[in-house]
């Protein structure tokens, strides 16, 4: 157990501290829950965390607001990875969206606890890319958005979630292999950088890092959120910001998984600023049932880094799970909009991608431990849509998301999969399993055969963990949902502070990019003052 | 005690997997018998060695885990499953000339639609269907061992606290 882990470990649920902070459940509280603060904070994830944690810290009254269960980092180690889908993930990972014409079905994963997906993601920590700054500042109009703007953020986060290098011997076989191959066919592999301290490489911090060495914000941020008075609250599910007189002045929601399987009850926080940090699936829900924000932009924009993962089989035993589960990157081909990162499933997952059904299947499944991988991920131009269908229609709170994949990002597959497979045919693959629904592996001769940039793309499987942009940060009303300070327009004291305000797809992991943004932002609430 | 959803693993496996979890959510719901039954039925054919059918007490376990992880997973992840589930009963026993329900075919008609599925357009619905029922059951000791997986990764299964 980390100290940090330790230090939270002392805060039970429920129990409140010398400053006023602590970690609660509102399915514990009998009758409507009413709160009273300077912020209140939607969402306790990579966002929502930094902004409370750095308000708490000011001095600021903060009342954190999570939907999901809070998972102590000392239960990941405990639960199995199925167990970690059904008590952390949003909806057991199986969330989808609905492909729009030539587009693949993308399995978009997302965390639904305390301290939100970055309890589940790699760690793998990039900062924003200077070429995506440049497109924002010449294309966008967000000419504060420098590099140099940024730097102070970037190095503040990278402190306070210790980022560091993943060390070469911390590499599993199967990303060697993949980084021999790769750098034999003429990419250039580099170490990649992760927020952990004592990582052991177990390769599972998808589930929850087991041993508290991934600085998740629920280690890293909302202990010191907490120290400093701030109120985490799981189970709770805001579904409407109250606005009076043109300003946000509080958020209404309920209770969830009340015992006995009754409906909660009604929560109420009255605030002075309310910060939505929902993640960019949900923040738009919240503002269209709301009715806030400009209605031509909320939900629109959404991009999703569309990944592909290519298997690998060896001769020899490569257990890809022993090692960091992401240690190695790719930018070679960033000029054509594909980056390639490091990663292993699950044992259970890569049962599934193995084809066949019975003998063949179970024969397959028999070589899991021979199996190497690596990713691809789409720079992707966006083409995502969040719809809300009405109660009336049969719609619950989640909404239906479609996602039209662009000409040129569909023309992305086939080179990037072939690039992967060749990177492990040249250290000598017996052959690969391409993401393509019901395709027996091939070789290398069979590889030339499979039509992969003409295939109907709904035949790939498609991977997302990087919703992006679907209330996106413009210089103008007309064209964006929040200014460059993440202030929704026209609407006083509403603040948004997730990844749905990243204007364009970052062609890297953002997890480190969407905490520096909120960084900026919290600082310059923080600046401007709570009754501003 | 054990929880009212505990879910208990046949005492012929040693180190079983430990569900638990007291965690207090009553009131959901996991599968429909109908749709266990075609689970069951897929994954005895998707999981059929050389040596014949899974043990049948295993599948028990795959099924209550299973029917676990959808009271739990959230509404939209079972209708996912449930659609999946859905085109595999009535649309894989025609793709092999024969009648629907996929349940009520022989092992061996049942791992040849599938198989013929899983080369059709609607390839997805198998995959999906395959996914959560491999997850489920290459987490089992015994599953890891036939895979060389270690289980290193794996959680240590004891007995959970109250997820709050």
């Amino acid at each position: 157990m980390s100290a940090s882990d330790a230090k939270r470990a002392k805060h039970e649920i429920g129990e409140t501290n010398a400053k006023g902070g602590g970690y609660f459940s509102a399915r514990d509280h009998q009758g409507k829950l009413e709160l009273d603060c300077d912020v209140v904070v939607v969402g306790s994830g990579a966002s929502g965390a930094v902004v409370a944690t750095e308000l708490a810290e000011s001095g600021w009254r903060v009342i954190v607001l999570e939907e999901g269960a809070n998972v102590p980092s000392a239960l990941h180690g405990q639960m199995r990875q199925s167990e970690s889908l059904r008590h952390a993930w949003r909806d057991g990972a199986m969330v989808m969206t609905v492909p729009l014409g030539d587009s693949p079905a993308i399995n978009v994963t997302m965390g639904k606890c305390v301290g939100g997906s970055s309890v589940l993601t790699g760690g793998v920590c990039f900062r924003i890319p200077g070429a995506v700054l440049k497109h924002w500042r010449e294309e966008l109009g967000l000419t504060r958005l420098t590099e140099r703007e940024m730097e102070p953020f970037h190095q503040h986060v990278e402190r306070a979630i210790h980022v560091e290098e993943v060390p070469a011997e911390m590499r599993s076989r199967g990303t060697n292999l993949f980084w021999e191959g790769a750098t034999r066919i003429g990419l250039e592999m580099k170490p990649m950088r992760r927020n952990t301290k004592g990582c052991e490489g177990c390769g599972r911090c998808n589930f929850g890092c087991p041993h508290g060495a991934k600085m998740s914000v629920d280690l890293s941020y909302l202990p010191r959120a907490v120290e400093h008075g701030a109120q985490v609250w799981s189970h709770a599910l805001i579904e409407k910001i109250l606005v009076k007189n043109g300003r946000a002045v509080g958020v209404r929601g309920r209770a969830l998984n009340r015992e006995g399987g009754n409906p909660g009850d009604t929560i109420e926080v009255r605030a002075k600023r309310v910060v939505v940090a929902a993640g960019a699936w949900h923040t738009p829900v919240l503002l269209m049932d709301s009715g806030l924000g400009n209605p031509r932009m909320v939900g629109k924009k959404l991009t999703l880094h569309p990944a592909f993962r290519v298997i690998a089989r060896f001769d020899e035993p490569v257990q890809g799970w022993k090692g960091a589960l992401q240690s190695a990157y790719s930018d070679s081909l960033e000029h054509l909009g594909i980056t390639y990162t490091g990663l292993h499933i699950p044992s259970g997952v890569l049962g599934a991608t193995m084809p066949g059904v019975g003998v063949e299947h179970t024969n397959n499944a028999k070589h899991i431990d021979h199996l190497a991988m690596f990713g691809g991920l789409l720079h992707d131009e966006g083409g995502g849509e969040i719809h809300r269908v009405p109660r009336w229609l049969g719609g619950g709170r989640e909404p239906i998301v479609t996602y039209r994949m662009s000409e040129r990002d569909r023309a992305k597959i086939g080179i990037n999969l072939r690039t992967m497979a060749r990177a492990f045919f040249a250290v000598g693959a017996r052959e690969v399993y391409l993401p393509v629904l019901g395709l027996r592996g091939v070789d290398a001769d069979g590889l030339a055969r499979v039509p992969l940039e003409t295939l109907p793309a709904r035949n790939f499987e498609c991977a997302s963990q990087h919703p992006l942009g679907s209330a996106t940060m413009g210089s103008t009303e007309k064209r964006s949902v929040v200014d460059d300070e993440g202030r929704v327009w026209g609407v006083g004291g509403l603040h948004l502070a997730d990844g749905s305000v990243v204007p364009t797809s970052l062609g890297v992991n953002p997890q480190l990019s969407i905490m520096t943004m909120a960084t900026r932002m919290a600082w310059r609430m923080r600046e401007r003052g709570v009754d501003a | 005690m054990p929880a009212e959803n505990a879910v208990k693993a046949p005492a012929s496996y040693e180190d079983p997997p430990v569900l638990d979890l007291p965690d207090r959510v009553r009131g959901r719901s996991g599968l429909a018998p109908r749709q266990r039954e075609t689970a069951r039925a897929v994954a005895e054919a998707l999981f059929a060695t050389e040596a014949g059918p899974p043990d049948g007490a295993r599948l028990d376990w795959l099924c209550e885990d299973l029917d676990h992880f959808f009271a739990h997973a959230g509404e939209r992840a079972k209708l996912t499953f449930v659609l999946c589930l859905l085109a595999i009963a009535v649309l894989a026993p025609l793709m092999i000339l024969r009648l629907p329900p996929f349940r009520r075919l022989s092992r061996a008609h049942r791992a040849h639609a599938l198989e013929r599925f899983e080369q059709s357009p609607l390839a997805l619905a198998v995959f999906g269907a395959k996914a959560v029922l491999c997850i489920l059951w290459y987490e089992h000791p015994a599953s890891r061992a036939q895979i060389g997986d270690d289980g290193q990764c794996m959680g240590r299964s004891k007995q959970l606290e109250v997820i709050r």
